[in-house]
């Protein structure tokens, strides 16, 4: 094999390559045949080379937090069968990320601009930070509650039979459920997740971040209230065993 | 004359007591542990104070040899004559801490991912190309 063949088998096997990748060469980049024929860290025809290493570190601060929050998500109990989508939707976050980190890493650029458009598909893309950490943390914080939600549900549950005639457990035991209802009505019931909870897990990346976030701070208001009001319960139960104390 | 029934009378609220606790514990009363990797879990504050000797985010709960501190003492109930068909026992009330001890445990947990759910936060750190 001569090295004209070695060449082009090089260049067709990096056009299989972004193909199966599913990614668009690069706007305006010399394209992956001038990709594979010259080394972009160091051909002098190839732009922004040196922000190409600050990409680099976006792309795996990116990658390291997706990855925490897949762990965060496999630690949690999932009441309202939320937690297997998500972990999905994050592995193909990061997936995406790795290759796009090496399309930039081994493409020549040759204009800044074109190096700008696919570091932008780091962010705006992907919007780890943005989207996928509070999106994620909504669906643990929501499992958490649901717990403490189970629990004190318990709780109330045994206390019923015990206040009896004792005017005051009767009346923080009534407390207590109220709370509960009122917890409820934000968190939802498992294995059905209140709406502004429900709405989170199908949010996708977008340039435009205000439908999202008009999203996720509902959920944010009502995790916030949900939690309130299950500390309410909790109290009000600690009163009602008092209230029963002999 | 009366010491020789106060310790029977006490034996007998801690033997319900180990027996219900134990019972109230078993199985669903696990703790989860806390997520791995989480950093936002490490170090941030919580403000759900959990019963003392409670908070264990590893691992299970395993307070089932703990007398609860509302266990009434040798003898006390002994002085407090209560009629049995409407006063709680001890053990049932120390169940029923327990639950709420769990879910202080849990309402604990859930602080930092609530801290962290907060889009107006993350949306400072998402950054943008250079």
């Amino acid at each position: 094999m001569n090295r004209a063949t070695s060449k082009y088998l090089a260049v067709a096997a990096a056009v299989v390559t972004v193909a199966v990748m599913g990614l668009a060469a690069p706007s305006g980049a010399l394209g992956t045949t001038t990709g594979a024929t010259t080394n972009p860290s160091t051909d002098p025809s190839c732009k922004g080379t040196n922000i190409k290493p600050t990409l680099h570190k976006d792309a795996v601060r990116r990658e390291n937090a997706l990855s925490a929050l897949v762990s965060a998500l496999r630690a949690s109990q999932d009441p309202y069968g939320l937690n297997g989508a998500q972990i999905a939707a994050l592995q193909d976050a990061k997936s995406g990320i790795t290759t796009l980190d090496g399309v930039i890493s081994g493409t020549c650029y040759p204009t800044l601009s074109a190096l700008h458009e696919d570091g932008s598909k780091l962010f705006v893309g992907y919007r780890v930070f943005w989207l996928r950490v509070p999106q994620t943390f909504v669906i643990v914080a929501a499992d958490h509650l649901a717990e403490a939600r189970i629990r004190l549900g318990s709780a109330a549950g045994k206390l019923a039979p015990l206040v009896g005639s004792n005017a005051a457990a009767q009346a923080d035991l009534a407390a207590m459920n109220q709370a509960l209802t009122t917890a409820d009505g934000k968190l939802g019931v498992p294995p059905n997740a209140g709406a502004t909870i429900a709405a989170v897990p199908g949010l996708v990346p977008a340039k435009d971040m205000s439908q999202n976030g008009s999203v996720l701070r509902a959920s944010y208001a009502d995790l916030l209230a949900a939690r309130a009001a299950l500390m309410e319960a909790r109290s009000d139960g600690k009163k009602t065993v008092a209230d029963l104390q002999p | 004359m009366h010491t020789t029934r106060r310790p029977r009378t006490g034996l007998v609220a801690v033997s319900l007591g180990f027996a219900a606790i134990a019972a109230g514990c078993g199985g669903g009363s696990s703790t989860r542990a806390t997520p791995a990797g989480s950093p936002a879990r490490v170090g941030s504050p919580t403000t759900v104070a959990a019963a003392p000797g409670t908070t264990r985010p590893h691992g299970p709960t395993s307070t089932a040899a703990e007398p609860p501190a509302s266990t009434p003492a040798s003898g006390s109930t002994a002085t407090k004559p209560v009629a049995a068909s409407s006063a709680p026992s001890a053990a049932q009330l120390a169940a029923v801490s327990q639950d709420l001890d769990n879910a202080g445990n849990s309402l604990a947990g859930s602080n930092s991912a609530i801290s962290d759910s907060n889009v107006n936060q993350a949306e400072t750190q998402e950054g943008s190309a250079p």
